[in-house]
């Protein structure tokens, strides 16, 4: 798997999926630490070199990420058995014990944003919006054509910036710090601007959103009736919730929610359809990534549905060493599958 | 490639403008008064005028983006193949009208170069057969086949207008617009742009509309040629008739001295130039060559430059350097020496090292090996260190221009230094007293370069480094900018050019230095350098041969040997 485009984007998509799900809801440490550590091989071995930015500034990102929880964490959460320290207590905020316990939780959080970052910009890396555009619905394909804008559009404003803090440097304006940066800001946003007025342009001149069409017939009327319907049941479900009288709001709003999505899908377009010049094709390789994605994914639920204190890590009131939960550890190599293949299949890109 | 679909009959225009008057949301003056145009199908016109004119407006009208994606006042109609503007907006249009912008880095939208020309046609609905048919078409017309893989961000600045122009190619429209699309190349890539237009034209009916300023190039392929001026048309009319209303400044070195020899007709081409000349001198024509040697030299033409000077003390000394960024070579054992006061040319294909040079004088890159150093011109300049001595204007002119006004970014440039020159005067040594007061993003790219070369003026440089500041310009904008550019070398600053203007240079510097992959390849003033090449030479010079350069060079050997 020398290129990205060896996996199909929805199986990338069940990966990720799969990993920001365990990122954002375990706690526990350990799970933490090897969910970074699969996914810092599958970047490696996955993401073609043209695409794959240094992780220099990720691991620069880290002790300040890492300062900023502890620091949070501890100076405002008073909880725990194990003091480390006293603020006089008439300091307003910030006074009373500081806690082991509240710096442990700090660093675990810290951790988890980390991650969430990692598997994030991995992700980023992998998937071609491009690709992506293709495989979502007609309705919310602008969405990813508009992200692959930003993708474009990024090298262009960091070279913005190099130029503009090139110019400064020139000229013996020092550039260090923040303070130096602000003035930088108004030009780069009138680049920013000037580019993305260029960029609308030549979007519209290529038909970006198609030309539009009349909407006729009776599969547009039963669709607006549909999502009419949905939103009345979705205000009133919300309605019945707020006044707290009835039981009826989860069906409401359960129903309502599948209407309004059932009617915005099923809409006539109000523009020409777009057509696609690639069309993915499912195989064996992406069967097996999105596979071993959704078994990690299983066993994450059935773990957390029935034994949550072992993906958890909670060290208030009393510290403790996380527990390990062998299971999860188990199946957390699954997601290095696509690394695997790349390693051993030498399969050729599509 | 398939011909375009409903070509209009010859007599019927593919593109009428009727009586258009347009402004700017927020300008009182329209930027366009009564303009009426009509284009032929599988015509091929040139819109020229100053920078400034209304040109790009004018073209903003064939697809609708004028008014409907600017907005503004908008007056008159504009029809395009039957279809009235103010009722179709450029969405409507994109299958009739491509349109191909200035930047070619501005309008790519993907991130491989297949998708992007078919980005399009996917809007449009296509059938996906009729869409792989197209690409391919496209990708071979423009002869970029190898690159279909390749990201649009790792291509040269050539290679993208061609994509830009297959992308806009693959819908069929009837009627192509191009907006200044080779002022960001060498020309080199300018010329495979223009050779790929006409064979649309040739070949395919394509009508095309296109705003240009290097007539040398694009003049004798148009059928028509229209003169913009302040938002009007001055005069319209073939390229033949054209040539005796359009300012003389404007047109190409061979077209010049046609006029003042007062050939007839007056030559477009080289090889119109060289008939005119054989039947004018046939004396002087050996084996069908032109023979005029012994004008060159000491005892005949060029024996001095009337711009800069390159006797002054030496300034730069550049000893066997070396530079490397990341892990390439982009300098390899460079040694050259700029004296004061001198106008230095640096010359060579894009990649050759020019920009790798400016920065590594500039002290944004490091040698690896060898030495670069700046002699100060007094003690206050040496206590600067190297930053204050160097004037460095990129090529994105406006990463120097932060401020609401050219006035307010001089003022804060002069800031940086407790004995620097009063705003007025710096304003001044730039020629753009009369910009002081204007946003710099109102300013036109001659504009703008001069309002950045002043913010570093204001730290009175030792050094002058410009690179590629004449790209976007009109004639009279180059000339203007050079000379100001001399006037500041006449105080003893030596400047360094990185350009591909090698008519320019062969007028106004001292000195050419001509890049060759990483490596200096030779050094010496232009009658040494620029004589003889087969590719980094004049038309002058590839017409007459010897040491002549420009036009008046010309004119001194050929009046002056009767």
């Amino acid at each position: 798997m020398s290129s990205i485009a060896a996996v199909d984007v929805r199986a990338w998509l069940v990966w990720g999926g799969s990993a920001f799900l365990i990122a954002l809801m375990a706690r526990n440490p350990l799970v933490l630490l090897e969910l970074g550590m699969v996914v810092v091989i599958v970047r490696g071995a996955c993401v073609p070199p043209d695409r794959l930015s240094g992780v220099g500034w990720l691991l620069r990102l880290a002790p300040v990420m890492l300062a900023i929880g502890v620091l949070f964490n501890l100076l405002t959460v008073r909880a725990g058995d194990q003091v480390l320290a006293s603020l006089p207590s008439d300091w307003p905020v910030l006074g009373g014990n500081l806690t082991w316990n509240a710096l442990a939780f700090g660093v675990v959080s810290a951790l988890a944003l980390f991650v969430l970052i990692l598997i994030g910009t991995t992700l980023g890396a992998l998937i071609r919006w491009t690709e992506l555009a293709r495989v979502l619905p007609q309705r919310v394909a602008p969405l990813a054509v508009a992200g692959s804008v930003a993708w474009v559009f990024l090298p262009e404003l960091t070279r913005s910036f190099t130029d503009i803090r090139e110019s400064m440097q020139v000229r013996g304006v020092a550039v260090r710090g923040p303070r130096t940066m602000v003035p930088l800001i108004v030009p780069l946003l009138a680049q920013g601007l000037e580019r993305a007025m260029i960029t609308a342009e030549a979007l519209e001149v290529r038909g970006f959103g198609g030309a539009p069409v009349a909407r006729t017939g009776r599969r547009a009327w039963v669709a607006d009736v549909v999502l009419v319907g949905g939103m009345v049941l979705l205000a009133a479900g919300v309605y019945d919730l707020a006044r707290g009288s009835t039981r009826a709001w989860p069906l409401m709003i359960g129903m309502g929610t599948i209407a309004v999505a059932l009617g915005a899908l099923r809409r006539p377009a109000t523009s020409t359809p777009r057509t696609q010049y690639r069309v993915a094709h499912w195989d064996r390789r992406d069967t097996a990534v999105a596979v071993s994605a959704a078994a990690v994914a299983g066993v994450f639920v059935a773990q957390w549905t029935t034994g949550r204190v072992a993906l958890g890590f909670d060290p208030y009131p009393t510290l403790a060493w996380p527990t390990v939960d062998f299971t999860m550890m188990l199946a957390l190599p699954l997601l290095a599958v696509p690394a695997a293949i790349a390693a051993f299949a030498s399969l050729p890109a599509r | 490639m398939t011909p375009p679909p409903a070509l209009a009959a010859p007599s019927t225009p593919i593109v009428a403008i009727h009586d258009v008057t347009y402004a700017y949301p927020s300008a009182d003056e329209p930027v366009l008064h009564a303009i009426s145009l009509a284009l032929d199908a599988a015509s091929f016109t040139l819109v020229v005028g100053e920078s400034g004119a209304g040109k790009s407006t004018l073209l903003r009208l064939v697809n609708g983006l004028v008014p409907h994606f600017s907005g503004g006042r908008f007056g008159g109609a504009v029809h395009v193949e039957g279809r009235d503007t103010r009722a179709y907006g450029p969405r409507d249009l994109a299958s009739t009208v491509g349109f191909v912008f200035q930047d070619p880095e501005a309008q790519m939208l993907t991130d491989r170069v297949d998708d992007e020309i078919a980005f399009g046609m996917e809007q449009v609905g296509v059938p996906r057969a009729t869409m792989r048919k197209r690409v391919e078409e496209a990708l071979d017309l423009m002869g970029i086949g190898h690159l279909r893989e390749r990201s649009p961000a790792a291509l040269s600045g050539g290679e993208r207008q061609r994509v830009a122009i297959a992308s806009a190619m693959a819908m069929h429209p009837g009627v192509l617009v191009l907006d200044e699309p080779t002022s960001q190349l060498d020309p080199w890539a300018a010329e495979d742009v223009l050779l790929a237009v006409k064979r649309l034209n040739d070949d395919l009916g394509t009508t095309i509309l296109m705003a240009e300023h290097r007539l040398e190039r694009t003049m004798h392929h148009a059928d028509r040629i229209v003169e913009m001026r302040r938002g009007g048309i001055i005069a319209e009319g073939t390229s033949e008739a054209m040539v005796r209303m359009l300012p003389l400044g404007a047109l190409p070195p061979v077209t010049q001295l046609g006029m003042r020899l007062g050939w007839n007709p007056v030559p477009l081409t080289m090889k119109a130039a060289r008939r005119a000349l054989g039947a004018t001198y046939p004396a002087r024509i050996e084996q069908g060559r032109p023979a005029f040697e012994r004008g060159s030299g000491a005892s005949g033409i060029g024996a001095t430059y009337p711009f800069g000077s390159s006797s002054g003390d030496p300034v730069i000394r550049i000893e066997r350097a070396t530079v490397r960024r990341g892990n390439r070579d982009v300098l390899r054992e460079v040694s050259l020496t700029v004296h004061a006061g001198e106008i230095v040319a640096l010359m060579g294909r894009n990649g050759s090292g020019k920009t790798s040079l400016l920065r590594a004088i500039a002290g944004l890159d490091q040698p690896r090996t060898g030495r670069i150093t700046i002699e100060a011109r007094g003690p206050a300049t040496a206590s600067r260190g190297r930053a204050g001595m160097i004037g460095y204007v990129p090529q994105q002119a406006g990463a120097l221009l932060w401020h609401e006004s050219v006035r307010a970014d001089v003022a804060v440039a002069r800031s940086h230094r407790h004995d620097a020159p009063p705003v007025e005067a710096v304003l001044d040594q730039a020629g753009i007293a009369h910009l002081a007061d204007r946003h710099p993003r109102d300013l036109s790219a001659g504009e703008r370069m001069r309002a950045a070369m002043a913010v570093v003026l204001a730290g009175e440089p030792s050094v002058l480094l410009l690179d590629e500041p004449t790209r976007g310009m009109d004639w009279r904008a180059k000339d203007d900018l050079m000379r100001a550019i001399a006037r500041i070398c006449a105080d003893g600053v030596p400047a360094l050019i990185a350009t591909h203007d090698i008519e320019l240079m062969a007028r106004f510097a001292q000195t050419v230095v001509l890049l060759g992959d990483r490596e200096v390849v030779a050094v010496g003033p232009p009658r040494d350098v620029l004589a003889g090449s087969l590719t980094f030479s004049t038309q002058m010079n590839t017409l007459l041969g010897g040491a002549v350069l420009t036009v008046d060079d010309a004119l001194e050997v050929l009046i002056g040997d009767g």
